[in-house]
């Protein structure tokens, strides 16, 4: 059984709002926190992963979130890091519409089956508006994992 | 010129075939592939339990949405590692209606789908705007042809 998306991510990984605006600088933002944990092993391969995967296909998947994502060695486990922004990031979601919530993801190549089902129970997550909207308006990151958790369990 | 793929993808071995065709096509001509998955519409539920004969149950339970996207991230990791740029669409509904509407949104100029989809072929055929190329399963699967093709 794959972990939850609550217990992949950790309260020091929740940026209740982002400072950067633009796509690349947003996902060192989020990468950030990530370091912090000692779960990266190398930064520069880390972020150019996650970069090179987002410039061949758009990781917004609509409806305001976006789900960067990269399976790469330079982390030594499946990592989660989320992010808020007020006034959207622009990460060429098909419906044309800013990013306000945005995942990064990644996981040790290996970890390939787990990295999958961890990115399709949260892209399932997010389709729901009552979970954004949630999340969106969450005070808090207790409040934002009480919205997840509770979810996750229906 | 083929510019854009358009990838029907259920969770059935015939569509993984098909997947790996559109991706190696994808990658030889430089295409973009937009990979659908179309769910079912949700069935209403019934007022009562009265109201839903025993009969009438479905005998396999629909793919739930969360099956829908891990066979979506599944072939755009086979994207990623063959370089082919990839977008990925969960929509729900009737799939012809949902396939054509795709087609003309992202002026696809192929659709790629399973020989053993759930649909008549001269529905599909028809129906769609553009060429449509059906993929045997595995066992007769063959990449496309590379002749003429210039190396990476």
């Amino acid at each position: 059984m794959f972990k939850k998306i609550s217990e992949l991510l950790s309260r020091s990984a929740v940026v209740l709002e982002l400072k950067e605006k633009e796509k690349d600088a947003v996902i060192k933002e989020l990468a950030a926190p990530l370091l912090a944990t000692g779960l990266i092993t190398d930064e520069k391969e880390f972020i150019q992963a996650i970069l090179r995967r987002e410039n061949l296909e758009s990781t917004g998947i609509g409806f305001g979130v976006a789900i960067p994502h990269a399976r790469t060695n330079s982390v030594t486990t499946i990592i989660l890091a989320l992010g808020r922004s007020a006034t959207g990031v622009d990460f060429n979601s098909l419906d044309g519409k800013p990013s306000h919530l945005i995942f990064l993801i990644a996981a040790p190549e290996a970890m390939k089956r787990e990295y999958i089902w961890t990115l399709a129970k949260l892209s399932s997550l997010m389709r729901r508006s009552d979970v954004r909207n949630g999340l969106l308006k969450a005070q808090t990151v207790e409040e934002v994992f009480s919205i997840i958790e509770g979810h996750e369990q229906l | 010129m083929i510019e854009q793929l358009l990838l029907w993808l259920d969770d059935t071995p015939g569509a993984r075939s098909a997947a790996r065709w559109a991706l190696d096509l994808a990658r030889i001509i430089s295409a973009r592939v937009y990979a659908i998955y179309i769910l079912p519409e949700p069935e209403p539920v019934p007022r009562t339990k009265r109201s839903l004969p025993v009969t009438n149950l479905p005998l396999q339970p629909a793919p739930s949405e969360e099956r829908a996207w891990a066979v979506l991230y599944e072939v755009e990791d086979e994207a990623f590692e063959r370089d082919v740029r990839i977008s990925l669409l969960l929509e729900a509904g009737e799939p012809l209606a949902r396939l054509k509407d795709v087609c003309v949104t992202y002026k696809t100029d192929l659709v790629v789908v399973s020989a053993d989809c759930p649909l008549p072929v001269e529905k599909i055929v028809n129906q769609l705007p553009g060429p449509v190329v059906f993929v045997k399963p595995e066992k007769s699967f063959t990449r496309p042809a590379r002749a003429n093709m210039k190396e990476d």
